[in-house]
């Protein structure tokens, strides 16, 4: 049974401003795959839910049996779990695409973690938004 | 003779430029330390400042999201009672009770929102400035370190030069030693004897007379620049 971990980052320098998104896809303790690229102009949390959009694209390829979305964004992981609505007319269309993309696995969990444990997909996020 | 005299005034002259600058550097060290562990300790009330904000925001959704718990089972309490009401008045008043409660239970939640991404985003801007924070005190306490050393240095050269220069002033005549010390005294930079390139003192940049120039070439007497009254060679 495959289990993968997927760390997310959104990150956006003026909020709204220049955007970018990092993500990690971990099974077990190998990585499997490392995204970083430049959204063009966003807010944070736009960009946190463009990263999970992109991570749960990218999980389909390995047909894992278990996600566990790890994220910094406290809005995006309670959303996500369901504790509070989404408001922001646009964030409500990208929560609908992430939705509809969850309803492709069996099971997918979100982790708010502390950005301390989220350096990797934050430094690919951050990496991207200066290269792109 | 004079030309003596004056190449001795041009040794003393650039000990002196080294002491003035020995001593200027040892004298401005305290300051500039001073000012750059200033910049560590504004870096610090920063990020207890961000510190502060962030405790104050977390504290503020931990109470709505308790207001917003406590609203949630008053709505749940009273949606049993709907099962238990008679009357129908009762049971619309109920009703009613149950929509007020629900549009502030969405009011609540719209605060908790903004609140969270407000934490979300000072958590970035700590981790950000406290990265910041550290690698600027790095730098600071590094480039201490390397001028005290270099404080340390420069007493040591003071030192040797103070001692240069007492040997070249006793083989210079007291006379000319006078004129140079009276110059130097009126000098912000203690330059009291400069080369005249061109027609130029090279001391004010002002343009010196042609008989001056002369004077300066003859080297039989000690020549002054008319603007700034340094000794010209």
């Amino acid at each position: 049974m495959k289990e993968l971990t997927v760390y997310i980052d959104g990150a956006s320098k003026g909020n709204p401003g220049k955007a970018s998104i990092g993500l990690i896809i971990y099974s077990d303790k190998t990585l499997l795959k490392k995204v970083g690229a430049s959204i063009g102009e966003a807010t944070n949390n736009v960009a946190e839910y463009i990263a999970l959009i992109i991570a749960l694209i990218e999980c389909l390829r390995y047909r894992p049996e278990k996600i566990e979305v790890r994220s910094d964004s406290q809005l995006l992981v309670r959303q996500m779990q369901g504790t509070y609505r989404v408001k922001d007319r646009y964030l409500q269309k990208l929560q609908f695409i992430a939705t509809r993309l969850i309803s492709l696995y069996n099971n997918v969990y979100f982790l708010y973690i502390p950005r301390e444990e989220n350096k990797e997909a934050d430094k690919t996020a951050e990496d991207a938004l200066k290269s792109g | 003779m004079l030309k003596d005299e004056i190449e001795k005034l041009i040794k003393l002259q650039e000990i002196d430029s080294e002491i003035f600058t020995c001593e200027s550097f040892i004298e401005d060290f305290p300051p500039r330390k001073a000012q750059m562990e200033k910049s560590i300790e504004t870096a610090t009330q920063d990020i207890s400042f961000i510190k502060k904000e962030q405790k104050k925001i977390q504290v503020e959704k931990k109470e709505r999201e308790l207001e917003l718990e406590s609203i949630e089972d008053e709505i749940k309490k009273l949606q049993k009672r709907l099962d238990e009401v008679k009357t129908n008045k009762e049971y619309t008043s109920l009703l009613s009770e149950i929509e007020n409660l629900k549009k502030k239970e969405d009011e609540v939640e719209d605060v908790i929102l903004v609140l969270m991404e407000k934490e979300d985003q000072i958590n970035k801007k700590l981790i950000e400035s406290s990265k910041k924070s550290e690698e600027m005190k790095k730098e600071i306490e590094a480039k201490i370190i390397e001028e005290t050393r270099k404080v340390e240095e420069m007493k040591k050269k003071l030192e040797e030069k103070k001692l240069e220069r007492a040997q070249i002033v006793s083989e210079i005549r007291v006379d000319v030693y006078e004129i140079y010390e009276r110059i130097r005294a009126g000098k912000k930079n203690g330059i009291a004897i400069c080369k005249l390139e061109g027609q130029s003192c090279t001391g004010c940049s002002m343009f010196v007379p042609v008989y001056v120039a002369e004077k300066v070439k003859a080297k039989k007497e000690i020549v002054h620049c008319e603007n700034c009254s340094r000794i010209l060679y």
